[in-house]
């Protein structure tokens, strides 16, 4: 915080608690300003948390402290600084460690420009970011929700295939062998296979907590009986936390869908993650 | 400074900013009734408004788009 941003700021209390003054040594540098809608358990509207300014609003001079500075909002910002909702500055500061693409999501971005729709490059990268924190060990509930609600269901899928690795595994592979196999019909034939595998995924199924355990096991069985149709015989299922690998684990032992095993799946778990693959 | 304000202030913090919301939930200004839109060129629904970035005013959608350009930001300064 510039020093003449300090002085502004001041002088806005000031005006309303004329007798605030800051705490000797306080340092003003990575201060933040922070507005809390409730009472302070000193009774002072102002205090210096953490090397903080917080402004509770649960008195009559917190209240008119939080007005003026709302209004005054541009004069006590430098440029570049921000005046969020909590949540929201939590969500930046959370992600920041993981904003910049690793190498390897940049080159996995480059090989997929011009192989799948353009539109899906800014989905794709939102994905890699989520990857990121889920491998950083952050919580990415909120993030994933977020891209659902700016994608939509195509967002949803996107990150979950991201997230299984799907894209270096699958999604690029298939491209790059039907290129050598089907020379100009390739692109035509890629377009088909990518879209159903972004809309419907028929290798995989991904276990989430809002989904309950008939609908998991319907996904299933369709999409058993989907790959069998198309002469695959196998079938991912992916989760992430202990209640969706108790879940994969009763679906995984029900008898409507264990009389189509060939052989045992595989199981392998990581950290809080669980895969599995049926073969049938 | 940063300014953080809980999320029960934020219909304050949008009436300070002179915005206010239409019929359809976005926010507009209030004397010139426009729409605004955000750092990404999208307009703004006021349920999905994160905040303000000081540049002249840079309006901030709260999705996901946004954060990862405000964390690389963040990350850069």
């Amino acid at each position: 915080m510039s020093a003449s941003v300090l002085d502004t700021l001041l002088n806005i209390i000031r005006d309303i608690k004329s007798d605030f003054t800051l705490p000797k040594g306080f340092k003003a540098a990575a201060t933040d300003l922070i507005i809390k809608d409730a009472p302070s358990s000193s009774g002072e509207p102002i205090e210096i948390e953490n090397g903080n300014i917080v402004i509770y609003t649960g008195s009559n001079e917190g209240s008119q402290l939080k007005q003026a500075i709302f209004d005054n909002a541009d004069k006590i910002m430098d440029t570049g600084d921000r005046a969020v909702e909590a949540d929201f500055a939590r969500l930046i500061d959370d992600a920041t460690p993981f904003s910049e693409l690793e190498k390897k999501d940049n080159q996995l971005l480059e090989q997929l420009q011009g192989v799948v729709p353009g539109s899906d490059i800014s989905i794709i990268r939102a994905a890699l970011f989520i990857r990121r924190l889920y491998k950083g060990n952050q919580s990415v509930g909120r993030y994933k929700q977020l891209i659902s609600q700016q994608y939509g269901a195509r967002g949803t899928n996107i990150s979950n295939l991201i997230s299984a690795d799907y894209y270096e595994d699958y999604v690029l592979p298939t491209y790059n062998q039907l290129l050598q196999d089907e020379g100009d019909d390739a692109e035509g034939i890629f377009s088909e296979i990518y879209e159903e595998a972004v809309t419907q995924y028929p290798f995989a199924v991904f276990v989430a907590a809002s989904r309950n355990h008939s609908e998991i096991k319907e996904e299933v069985l369709r999409k058993i009986q989907l790959n069998v149709l198309n002469d695959r015989h196998s079938l991912n299922i992916h989760g992430i936390g202990k209640k969706n690998q108790k879940t994969i684990m009763t679906i995984l032992g029900d008898q409507d869908i264990s009389k189509y095993y060939v052989s045992e799946p595989d199981i392998v778990t990581f950290s809080d993650t669980l895969f599995a693959r049926l073969y049938f | 400074m940063n300014i953080i304000f809980d999320k029960s202030l934020k219909s304050d913090f949008i009436r300070s900013q002179n915005l206010d919301r239409d019929a359809s939930g976005y926010l507009i200004k209030s004397d010139t009734l426009k729409r605004i839109k955000d750092d990404n060129g999208k307009l703004v629904k006021a349920k999905q408004f994160g905040g303000v970035r000081k540049g002249s005013i840079i309006y901030l959608s709260e999705d996901i788009d946004t954060i990862i350009k405000e964390a690389s930001l963040k990350k850069a300064s």
